[in-house]
C-alpha cells in the first residue's frame, strides 16, 4: 500500500431502489447534461424507438397478462391463464405453449405455477355500492 | 410406448408479441421460485432480489417520475 493513501474514504456501493434510475441510458445522460465532454456511445440490441405510446420495454407492462380461469375443468391445471397461450403438462411442470403457432414458450415448474396463482390467481369482486 | 414429441423454446426474437408480457412475468416468477431453493442463501438474496427490481419495472410499478426519466433517456439516447 502505498503511503498516504486512505482506503477508508471510499465510498461503499449502495444499491438503487426503483425510484432511483438504473439504467446506463440515464447515467450518460446525466452525466452529459453535467459536463460538456462528448458522449460515449453505449451498444443497443434494438433498434426500435421506444416512446411511451408504442412501448419498447416499458410497453410490456400495458399488455395483456396473467388473470385467473374462468371455468376450471381439472383440478391439477393452472388456475391462472395468459390469454392466447394453454399450460401442457410435462415432466414434473408445465410448458406453456402459444395457441396460435403452437410454439412453446417456456418451461415452468410448479413453484411457478404456485407464484402465480398466489399473485394473478384471485378473481376481482365487483361490488355494487348502489345495491342496499 | 410412444413418445412425446418435444417441443423446442421459442428463442427471444420468435416469442409472438400478444404474450411477451405474460411470458416475461413468468420467466420471472420462475427465477424466483429456483432462487428459493438456491444451496447458497446469500445468492438467493441477491436473486431475489434482482427478480423484485424488474419485475416492478415489467409491470410498471414504478413513479410516474421514474417512468418519464428511463423514456426521456431512451429517447435522447437515439
Amino acid at each position: 500500500m502505498a503511503p498516504g493513501s486512505n482506503d477508508s474514504a471510499k465510498p461503499a456501493p449502495v444499491l438503487l431502489s426503483t425510484s432511483e434510475p438504473i439504467f446506463p441510458a440515464v447515467l450518460s445522460a446525466r452525466a452529459s447534461a453535467s459536463t460538456s465532454t462528448p458522449k460515449l456511445a453505449i451498444a443497443s440490441t434494438s433498434t426500435k424507438s421506444v416512446t411511451a405510446s408504442d412501448g419498447g420495454f416499458l410497453g410490456i407492462s400495458e399488455a395483456r397478462t396473467w388473470r385467473p380461469k374462468l371455468t376450471i375443468k381439472n383440478k391439477n391445471y393452472p388456475r391462472v391463464t395468459c390469454p392466447g397461450t394453454f399450460f401442457i403438462q410435462h415432466s414434473g411442470g408445465f410448458q406453456l405453449i402459444h395457441r396460435a403457432k403452437n410454439k412453446c414458450l417456456g418451461f415452468y415448474s410448479q413453484a411457478t405455477i404456485k407464484d402465480l396463482e398466489k399473485q394473478y390467481g384471485k378473481k376481482k369482486r365487483t361490488r355494487n355500492r348502489d345495491r342496499a | 410406448m410412444a413418445k412425446r414429441k418435444e417441443l423446442e423454446i421459442v428463442t427471444v426474437h420468435e416469442i409472438p408479441g400478444d404474450v411477451v408480457a405474460g411470458v416475461v412475468v413468468a420467466d420471472i416468477a420462475q427465477i424466483e421460485a429456483d432462487a428459493r431453493t438456491h444451496p447458497d442463501a446469500d445468492a438467493s438474496r441477491r436473486i431475489l432480489f434482482a427478480a423484485k427490481r424488474l419485475r416492478e419495472i415489467a409491470t410498471n410499478n414504478m413513479s410516474p417520475e421514474t417512468k418519464e426519466k428511463l423514456i426521456s433517456a431512451c429517447a435522447t439516447q437515439r
